[in-house]
């Protein structure tokens, strides 16, 4: 993925980001409508599951593309932000994690990390500019 | 390293975003080299100061071997 202009980058990205975010909401909406954790099969459910998985895949893969190929300020700042976010993911899943194993807490819904890096890479890449910092 | 480019770019009467969608970089990629929060590379240093039709020294300046003399 070699660098082509930030307007470049962007039009491809928007050309995979968009429909990816329509097809989750769409197959969303189609599992909860289908699945019913009693009398679902499991398989039908896991295939469910999956499918809602990929757009979300599809769109992450498209963020680092575009990381790749716009422009070297922008790139790099999103990739701080990106790296930043990871590494506050990371370690509340760690804090968690070892609050599961000594049994402090009881239960933790994986789903909520994903969403929760997103949160974290947002925040680390917009917060430095509201501080007067830059990459 | 400090610069003259938005002095050059008054003088060309461009806006950020014009300045920004002549070298197809984001308005904010143009802020930050401005305000000498971000240091191009050579590629884009090169760019910028060809779009201005002066050399990187005319438009940059590393504070040790050149002033702004061009300013």
């Amino acid at each position: 993925m070699a660098q082509v202009g930030f307007n470049a980058a962007k039009k491809r990205y928007h050309r995979i980001f968009w429909p990816a975010m329509a097809a989750y909401v769409a197959i969303v909406l189609t599992g909860a409508w289908i699945v019913d954790k009693e009398t679902t099969p499991k398989w039908i459910a896991g295939s469910i599951a999956v499918a809602t998985a990929i757009p979300v895949c599809i769109a992450l893969w498209a963020i680092v593309r575009w990381m790749s190929e716009t422009d070297e300020y922008t790139r790099i700042k999103h990739l701080k932000g990106f790296a930043r976010g990871a590494a506050l993911t990371i370690s509340g899943v760690f804090v968690i994690g070892f609050m599961q194993l000594f049994e402090v807490i009881d239960d933790f819904e994986v789903f909520w990390v994903g969403p929760a890096f997103f949160l974290a890479y947002g925040l680390a890449t917009c917060l430095p500019d509201l501080f007067g910092k830059t990459v | 390293m400090e610069n003259i480019i938005r002095t050059l770019r008054a003088e060309h009467g461009w806006s950020q975003a014009a300045l920004a969608e002549k070298l197809d970089v984001s308005r904010q990629s143009v802020n930050a080299i401005e305000t000498g929060k971000y240091d191009p590379s050579l590629p884009l240093a090169f760019a910028i100061a060809r779009l201005f039709g002066k050399t990187i020294e005319e438009v940059f300046f590393d504070g040790v071997g050149n002033q702004k003399a061009a300013e």
